[in-house]
């Protein structure tokens, strides 16, 4: 493992993920959840190029490429988009990573295939 | 499962308080000056009220306990909603199921925030732990990028145009220009809704609301006290909420209205094509569009072509869609966004249209949507209003 490598709160009762965060799981309600590597291939389902904040952090850096990725493991994120805009579909790789001011984020790159 | 109408109640009184985009005012003042005119409309004293529901963003640390203290009111039902745009027909069906019960005898639905200026960008930041954890890292406090991905997807789907969505803004405008409340009044042209500069694309300037403070409020009460107070009332035949429906959709295509709509319309015994008008949550106009699909107005996925084909003027024949411009004219004045379709479908009811009144508004439904806790609406409601006795 990695720095690159995504890590998810993970149910140890039902060995489901889930995003955002909770310690309690929201499929079956174990308490048991704990960070661990998940499998960061996904597919894009939406895009949005945001040329506005209200956040001062943000302002500077417009525009910003952002999607929604659905991620094999079975849950959604909000994403940074390297590298530009994505179509819908496309297969990505969704790695921890650093938004434009330098704060933690997950950051998705166009990736091939599973 | 089956909804059960609300015997004998009476919803009345619908108060707009003007809308400002910048208020030297707390907005405890909001909702006192939403309270004083019903007082001062309905004729029934302050210490008769003793039912209270209140929806504000911007009330924090106080609740509506405080607001009680506030102003004096000594109640036995009391209920604070954070349902957003949702919260207008929720406030009602829960005010008409506390009156039908006898647990209340007049309730004041109240509705106030304040969010011109900064205070928009402060509460967004603090909206749920799930925004601050999961959006707000990715360039925006707030719903635009949300909304933005919700369009983007919608659009992908669907085919929906730019166009379509202009046209849902355009005829707003054309209803909101007769509303003497409207903080944007210029009609808008389809050049003008496209050469918008782009906020989160696809979402451009018009398709977003603008941030103000303002508060709304009506009452409710048994059918017999509005009759003999001569108020003009509405009589609610139904009303539905749903929240948290489909979260398996990776990318939200739907409120809640589809779980419950069977129920709507079988407890008013009425279906989509009755309704004189629809009073629509009007964030962003895809919004708009989930609603014409989710209440029946249009099979799913087949907003855009409905859109096309319909004249949404409140004057127009077709189907008048909030009739005193919705959101997009008026601003959004935070959690008031929720019970701005609600008093404007009883003014239509009632007869009381302060712009363009719809010819033959017997029956109307006002649905409401809200409260993006992550990356969707979470909320869901309905109403069905029909014109009461006297009105």
């Amino acid at each position: 493992m990695t720095a690159d490598t995504l890590r998810l709160p993970h149910c140890q009762a039902c060995q489901r993920s889930h995003w955002p965060p909770r310690e309690i799981c929201p499929h079956c309600l174990g308490e048991t959840v704990t960070w661990q590597p998940a499998d960061g291939g996904g597919q894009v389902m939406a895009t949005a190029t945001l040329h506005h904040s209200l956040s001062p952090d943000f302002a500077p850096h417009m525009p910003l490429h952002v999607a929604t990725v659905a991620l094999d493991c079975g849950v959604r994120a909000i994403v940074f988009v390297a590298g530009g805009a994505l179509k819908n579909g496309t297969r990505v790789i969704v790695t921890p990573g650093r938004g434009p001011s330098g704060q933690e984020a997950l950051v998705a790159t166009p990736g091939a295939a599973r | 499962m089956t909804a059960r109408g609300y015997e004998g109640v009476a919803a009345a009184v619908p108060v707009t308080v003007p809308y400002a985009r910048r208020t030297e005012h707390n907005v405890h003042w909001w909702f006192g000056r939403a309270l004083s005119e019903l007082v001062r409309q309905s004729g029934i004293g302050k210490d008769e009220i003793d039912g209270l529901i209140t929806a504000s963003y911007t009330l924090r640390p106080d609740t509506a306990v405080s607001l009680t203290e506030y102003f004096g009111l000594t109640v036995r039902w009391l209920e604070d909603l954070p349902m957003g745009g949702a919260s207008g027909p929720i406030a009602l069906r829960h005010a008409a199921r506390a009156v039908e019960a006898g647990d209340a005898e007049v309730v004041a639905c109240l509705p106030a925030d304040v969010l011109g200026g900064d205070a928009f960008g402060s509460l967004m930041e603090n909206y749920s732990s799930f925004s601050r954890d999961g959006a707000m890292p990715y360039g925006e406090a707030g719903p635009n990028l949300p909304f933005a991905l919700i369009t983007q997807n919608y659009m992908e789907r669907t085919g929906a145009t730019r166009e379509e969505f202009g046209r849902i803004c355009i005829a707003e405008r054309h209803n909101g220009a007769a509303f003497p409340h409207a903080l944007l009044k210029k009609p808008l042209t389809m050049e003008e809704y496209l050469a918008a500069r782009p906020i989160a694309e696809p979402l451009h300037l018009y398709d977003c609301v603008m941030p103000c403070s303002g508060a709304e409020a009506f009452l409710v009460m048994r059918e017999d006290r509005a009759k003999s107070r001569k108020l003009p009332y509405a009589r609610i035949l139904a009303g539905i909420e749903r929240h948290n429906a489909f979260p398996e959709d990776g990318v939200q295509i739907s409120g809640g209205w589809p779980v419950e709509r069977d129920a709507l319309y079988q407890a008013a015994g009425l279906g989509p094509g009755d309704m004189a008008f629809l009073q629509a949550y009007d964030d962003y106009p895809v919004i708009v569009m989930f609603q014409l699909e989710g209440l029946g107005f249009c099979p799913a996925g087949e907003a855009p072509a409905f859109v096309r084909e319909t004249d949404f003027t409140a004057d127009g024949g077709g189907l008048p869609l909030n009739t005193g411009g919705g959101q997009l004219s008026l601003g959004q004045a935070g959690a008031v966004g929720g019970f701005v379709g609600l008093t404007e479908g009883l003014r239509q009811v009632t007869g009381q249209a302060l712009g363009i009144q719809v010819a033959n508004a017997d029956v109307g439904l006002v649905s409401g949507y809200g409260t993006v806790n992550f990356d969707r609406g979470l909320c869901s409601s309905a109403v069905i209003l029909t014109r009461g006795e006297g009105a």
